[in-house]
């Protein structure tokens, strides 16, 4: 159980404040959660308060009861965690299995059979059981993030942390590692924080949206899709159009017969005959931050 | 703080590979130059660069890379790993690595019967270069880390180590106790142990503030 | 010439803002402020007596060969990751599949790093003369004396040095490029010939020795041709070093 009060981070002095977290309030059970937001929201910098490597500002932070503002709480709250982090930095010049073993190390897992047993164990989880003795220089993007997940696991961690983990990989393995966080959150806390909607709509059941340092949604997928719910058209038209301010074109279609748009705002007047659609997770985002107070 | 030596072996095979090379290559030039100058004065002069101010320079530059350049630095400050670990760690190999140079160096010398005595007993030859290269790499780490830069910390090594021989006879007569290399240019000094003592706790000093900052870990990514 | 404008600007803006420049050229200003205004032997620059137009000249070149012997420490070792943090950052694809000519890339890059070395340490140059002016110490010819100085003696040494923090570190790592670096800045410049060989005292060497002793009245028997002839040498060294960098930049686009 993460349990986070008021929490507020802020960079820099005088004119050139960043405030990267403003009082933040969330509670996070186990299972699968997924932190939502735009870029610059704040989420790196909550996973990294999480984490244990940057100290917040002002606020309440407990993890499984350890108060993560003090160093006894941090070294504590280390020993279960696993961390991916967004900019993932590995000694290309060791093989996945050497990285992670001595990523095992610092993580105190000590006695080197066990350790051993463990490294297998979590390669095999991310399917780099026959290139575990190659060198991670050789390995392709994907490859070296699931060497990632690897060393996250290794300590088999109670509080699991992936910043935008599924950044630049194909189709194919972002399925393979959406697939791997649900089950590794079946007895652990998984915290995934990305900025890729459809990631978070096919695994989590418990999200937060997070802009300019403020939540600005609690609940569940399903919820979040329903706020955009009669604020959703399809048209069609023959031309290239601007939408009337107050619409944001999600996506569009050029067609045989025209241009189709799907618009997420109050119903275009300019368009009479727009359908109303039925929202996804996606326009529900949009349609959430639409309300939101604009990036400075 | 204990040290696995699988730690220590990973820690070997991730330093960095300029840091194992070049200071050999130092080496072996220098074995070189001795071996071909025939002079005794010249070979002691030689003798005493290598080991006083070349093994310190080395050391002082090479540990203000040491800490920051760790490409696994976030990893490495999300797991539970003290801050003790993340400094001693690349340090210690570093130490490990020049001590090797200059131990070997000596054995060399002692080949070509090159006298070292002028330096002191084999004690006050081992502190000439030892002191003054703790004393670089605590100001180089100290640097890096104070500045979030490696190349702060590689600049004040550098500036230090040339005022420092620049300004020799100024030092030995105003300031010998902020000598770096009075136990190398001056052995028979009367106040070198003095001087060896506060190279020492300076070099404490310096490595226990780095130890300080390294907790605050968001300063350096 | 618009890209090359617009290289330099943003190369030298970002080489400006490094408060590492800055702190390192406030840590030898410090020193050498203290170093200038101590009483001799330390403080030979300033004894009892003003600086009459007839010294201003040779004390602007000691003054400025002075300064040469610490101060390109800051470019030697400050520089050594400017071109390299390109490669390192992943721009080299990006700036490779622009309009960007690589001779124009690598002329850009020199020029604002060594403006970026050279205009925090002109402003402190200036500021010593101008205060010793306004309280007395020195007459108004040294304003004029120092500025020159810094052309003929600062300038040239920097910009020998830029050039090989430029490029050695591509071919080698950049911590072995600082120790060689400061290690070779003692040897060439601060041994003397007559006890171990050197590059001191030949037409290589770029601590301004000559070009003190040729137009500022400086002890010795280098002669104006003789300070030309460094200059030209340091010039071809550095002409040499830039297209040595731009044929290893072309080899190594080829490489990927």
């Amino acid at each position: 159980m993460i349990e986070i009060t008021g929490l507020t981070k802020t960079y820099g002095r005088g004119s050139k404040t960043t405030h990267a977290l403003r009082g933040v309030d969330l509670r996070i059970g186990s299972g699968m959660f997924g932190l939502l937001g735009p870029n610059g929201a704040g989420k790196t910098t909550l996973m990294r308060i999480l984490a244990g490597i940057v100290n917040p500002s002002r606020g309440a932070l407990r993890v499984e009861g350890h108060d993560l503002t003090t160093e006894a709480g941090k070294r504590a709250v280390k020993s279960v965690l696993g961390y991916l982090p967004q900019e993932l930095g590995m000694y290309l010049e060791l093989t996945a299995a050497q990285f992670v073993d001595y990523m095992a190390i610092l993580k105190g897992l000590d006695e080197p059979r066990e350790r051993k047993r463990r490294v297998a164990a979590v390669l095999d989880m991310v399917a780099l059981q026959d290139a575990a003795d190659r060198k991670i220089k050789g390995f392709s993007g994907g490859m070296k993030r699931r060497v990632g997940i690897a060393q996250a696991l290794v300590n088999d961690p109670k509080l699991l942390i992936v910043d935008e983990p599924t950044a630049g990989l194909d189709p194919e393995e972002r399925i393979r590692f959406r697939n791997l966080l649900v089950n590794l959150a079946v007895d652990r806390t998984v915290i995934l924080s990305t900025h890729i909607v459809e990631d978070i709509g096919q695994t989590c059941r418990d999200i937060a949206v997070l802009a300019q340092g403020r939540i600005l949604f609690r609940g569940t997928p399903a919820e979040l899709t329903e706020a955009a719910g009669g604020h959703v058209w399809n048209v069609t038209s023959s031309r290239l159009e601007q939408p009337e301010p107050g619409l944001t074109i999600v996506s569009m279609l050029h067609l045989t017969d025209g241009i189709q748009y799907r618009l997420v705002g109050p119903r275009p007047e300019a368009f009479p005959l727009a359908e109303a659609a039925r929202p996804s997770l996606e326009d529900g985002y949009v349609w959430l931050m639409k309300g939101a107070p604009q990036q400075r | 703080m204990k040290m696995k030596s699988a730690a220590w072996r990973y820690s070997w095979i991730t330093y960095r590979r300029d840091a194992l090379w070049f200071p050999p290559a130092l080496w072996v030039l220098f074995i070189v130059i001795v071996s071909i100058m025939r002079h005794p004065a010249i070979r002691f002069n030689l003798a005493r660069g290598y080991l006083g101010f070349i093994v310190p320079l080395i050391s002082g530059i090479m540990a203000a890379y040491a800490v920051l350049d760790d490409p696994a630095l976030e990893l490495r400050f999300a797991t539970p790993a003290r801050a003790g670990q993340t400094l001693l760690a690349p340090l210690g190999l570093i130490v490990a690595v020049q001590t090797a140079c200059a131990l070997s160096f000596q054995l060399f010398l002692l080949v070509l019967k090159v006298d070292l005595s002028p330096l002191g007993g084999p004690l006050g030859v081992q502190l000439a270069w030892f002191l003054p290269a703790l004393s670089l790499i605590a100001l180089g780490t100290a640097g890096s880390l104070a500045g979030a830069q490696t190349s702060l910390g590689a600049f004040l090594v550098g500036a230090v180590w040339l005022v420092q021989i620049m300004m020799k006879s100024w030092l030995e007569a105003n300031a010998k106790y902020l000598h770096l290399f009075l136990g190398v240019l001056v052995p028979r000094d009367p106040d070198l142990a003095l001087n060896q003592c506060l190279l020492l706790a300076g070099s404490i000093a310096l490595l226990s503030f780095s130890w300080a900052l390294l907790h605050r870990q968001e300063r350096f990514l | 010439m618009q890209r090359f404008l617009g290289l330099f600007h943003h190369e030298l803006g970002m080489a400006l803002r490094r408060k590492g420049l800055w702190i390192a050229y406030g840590l030898l200003f410090l020193f050498h402020t203290v170093l200038l205004f101590s009483p001799p032997p330390l403080g030979e620059m300033i004894k009892g007596e003003v600086i009459s137009s007839r010294m201003a000249w040779p004390v602007a070149g000691r003054f400025l060969v002075a300064v040469n012997v610490f101060f390109p420490v800051v470019a030697g070792i400050l520089s050594a990751d400017r071109m390299r943090r390109d490669v390192r950052l992943g721009l080299r694809e990006l700036q490779e599949s622009s309009l960007l000519s690589r001779p124009v890339y690598v002329l850009a890059k020199y020029l604002a790093a060594l403006a970026a070395c050279l205009f925090p340490l002109f402003l402190w140059v200036m500021a010593i003369p101008a205060v010793m002016v306004a309280l007395g110490r020195a007459t108004a010819d040294i304003l004029l004396a120092v500025p020159v100085a810094f052309l003929a003696i600062t300038v040239p040494a920097f910009a020998f040095v830029v050039a090989f923090s430029l490029a050695c570190p591509m071919v080698m790592p950049p911590s072995v490029y600082q120790i060689l670096f400061t290690g070779y800045w003692f040897w060439a410049n601060f041994i003397p010939p007559q006890l171990f060989p050197t590059l001191n005292g030949t037409l290589l060497t770029p601590s301004g020795i000559f070009a003190l002793q040729a137009f500022f009245d400086g002890p010795g028997r280098y002669t104006p041709a003789d300070a030309f002839l460094n200059l030209l040498v340091l010039g071809l060294c550095i002409a040499a070093v830039l297209l040595l960098l731009e044929r290893l930049l072309q080899r190594q686009a080829r490489h990927v």
